[in-house]
């Protein structure tokens, strides 16, 4: 190969001028784009928080009926002083993480099998789809009757709620890989589990990915609907004794407790997202043209 | 015929189609010499491709074998390697990674292979890309990478389908040149689909023409003028060639009267 470098050498140097111009800048800046647009956007929730204070400090809504952020903020401050708050959260946290666990994981491998077999896609399919035509919270006092009042139906109900979109997002994304990377990778000597390996799974990614998301959605609707029918532990349990208590306060801090940690898992997997698939550029923000003069 | 690495003999293959199977290649031959290079021609969709498919071993023929240095490899992989008509490239991976990925599956180990990959890189000027994603690529580099992840593989039978087929005219000309020289260092043997006749005429030791579908070999033409050619520049009996080829793929010839024949 030394011998062949006067000639290969040269040639490509000049041969395309393109080559020389297009570099791989902007990745960085890219990388602070990301960051900036993943702040974008939060305006509009202080905005309302800061109505929230407005009205209540103002006297327009009785504070039974709705509390001002501080009173919330102090009732979760006592929450925490007392020791139930935080006990409650990783209940919950708990619940969503063993649930979503054993759903994704469940939902990967049924997707899988459907997506690469045609057998598997007959047995795993129809069954599948038959759950997903049935909502979710629908199978809960099913599930009681089943496992009784313990960890076990709750867990379930998000393995359930978690498993469908896992599974439906992992065959859409097997089966949308590009049929001709099979060519290549028979091609390059692959055998099917480097296939697999190497082509498939990466290639799917994305919307097993979204499909994740999509599920720790629904995996969360799954433990406060679970929380809402036995509820012994978690933030469930605190916004039961909140109830029969008539403190409005507790309520509205379970409920922005709820929406913290769905946020929270969601930016999670945004971040997993943009790390694991910072190879794709980033799609466009839909935008209508301008009005034509 | 005697010395060559790659014969093909007799291949027929039928593929499904709306009315049944159809027959796609009926009865192609092929003798490539050790170290020749050979551009395929022919009507689109006449079956250049499924050829060159089933001389890599992507599919089994009906009937006919393919033979390597007189061994039956037909219905197999490993004996070539081959490029498909885009470039097929691993989004997810690095340049390098695309590169080194035949190697790394074949056990070779991390280290090595991209030590290896690194010096070809550097050959098909791409030293600078080398841990570019495809995306941040033009058209002419990405078919180089493609072309490196092909000559990777350590064959010494190249399978080219239109390599240059989607690029621009001034990039397919560069990388024309560039393939040319890199063929005379490493006298690979080399066969290559092409829908552009200048371009196998100056690249080619022998042109073979398809027929229309079912593809069968219609025409081999010789090109004895010696490596490196230009397109611009190429001799007299060189474009003699050229017209044959046109002539026979109905490009030209038809009589000023006459209406000129759709394909
Ligand atoms: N996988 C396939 N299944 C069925 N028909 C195919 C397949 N691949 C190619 N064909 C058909 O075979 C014919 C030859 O295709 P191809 O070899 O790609 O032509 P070319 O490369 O010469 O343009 C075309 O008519 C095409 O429609
Ligand atoms: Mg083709």
């Amino acid at each position: 190969m030394t011998a062949t470098h006067g000639v290969t050498r040269r040639a490509p140097a000049g041969a395309d001028p393109v080559a020389a111009v297009a570099g791989t800048a902007g990745r960085s800046r890219g990388r602070r784009d990301g960051w900036r647009d993943g702040w974008r956007g939060w305006w509009s929730l202080g905005l309302v928080v800061v109505a929230w204070t407005v009205a209540t400090s103002a006297g327009a809504v009785a504070p039974q009926v709705l509390p001002g952020p501080a009173a919330v903020a102090r009732a979760g401050a006592e929450l925490v002083t007392a020791g139930t708050l935080l006990p409650a959260l990783a209940v919950s946290v708990g619940r969503l993480a063993v649930g979503a666990l054993l759903g994704t994981g469940l939902g990967l491998a049924l997707g899988l099998l459907a997506g690469l077999t045609r057998t598997g896609h007959d047995v795993v399919d129809r069954p599948v789809q038959a759950v997903r035509a049935v909502p979710f919270t629908a199978l809960t006092p099913l599930l009681v009757v089943w496992c009784g009042l313990g960890e076990t139906p709750k867990v379930l109900l998000v393995v359930i709620a978690t498993v469908v979109p896992v599974y439906v997002a992992t065959v859409q994304g097997v089966q949308g890989v590009d049929p001709r990377l099979r060519e290549l990778a028979v091609a390059q000597h692959l055998g099917r589990g480097a296939t697999l390996r190497r082509v498939v799974l990466p290639g799917a990614l994305p919307s097993v990915l979204a499909g994740v998301r999509l599920a720790l959605g629904t995996g969360w609707v799954a433990v406060i609907v679970a929380e809402q029918v036995a509820t012994d532990r978690g933030v469930g349990a605190l916004l039961a004794d909140a109830r029969t208590w008539a403190r409005t306060d507790v309520v509205l801090l379970c409920v922005a407790l709820y929406a913290v940690l769905g946020l929270l898992t969601d930016a999670l997997i945004r971040a997993t997202e943009q790390h694991a698939l910072r190879w794709r550029t980033p799609p466009a923000h839909p935008c209508l043209p301008k009005e034509p003069a | 015929m005697g010395d060559a690495l790659l014969e093909v003999r007799d291949m027929h293959l039928a593929l499904p189609a709306p009315g049944g199977p159809r027959s796609v290649l009926a009865g192609a031959d092929l003798a490539v010499p050790r170290g020749a290079f050979t551009c395929v021609v022919g009507p689109s969709g006449c079956g250049k491709s499924t050829l060159l498919g089933v001389v890599a071993g992507l599919r089994r023929p009906d009937r006919g074998a393919v033979l390597l240095d007189g061994r039956d490899v037909t219905g197999t992989t490993g004996h070539a390697a081959w490029m498909a008509q885009d470039d097929l490239l691993l989004e997810w991976r690095t340049v390098l990674d695309n590169v080194a990925l035949g190697l790394q599956v074949q056990g070779v180990r991390r280290r090595e292979a991209r030590a290896r990959v690194r010096d070809l890189l550097d050959e098909f000027g791409l030293a600078g890309h080398v841990d570019a994603r495809p995306s941040e690529l033009s058209g002419g580099l990405r078919q180089r990478a493609a072309l490196a992840r092909t000559v990777a593989q350590g064959r010494e039978l190249l399978l080219l389908d239109e390599p240059f087929g989607a690029l621009d005219a001034l990039t397919r000309l560069h990388l024309q040149r560039w393939l040319a020289a890199t063929w005379a260092a490493h006298r690979w043997t080399v066969v290559m689909v092409t829908h552009d006749v200048r371009e196998a005429v100056t690249l080619a030791d022998e042109v073979v023409r398809l027929s229309g579908q079912p593809a069968q070999i219609a025409a081999r033409y010789r090109v004895d003028e010696p490596h490196p050619r230009h397109p611009a520049g190429l001799g007299p009996a060189t474009r003699r060639v050229e017209q044959d080829v046109l002539t026979g793929l109905g490009v030209l010839g038809a009589p000023d009267d006459a209406p000129v024949p759709v394909p």
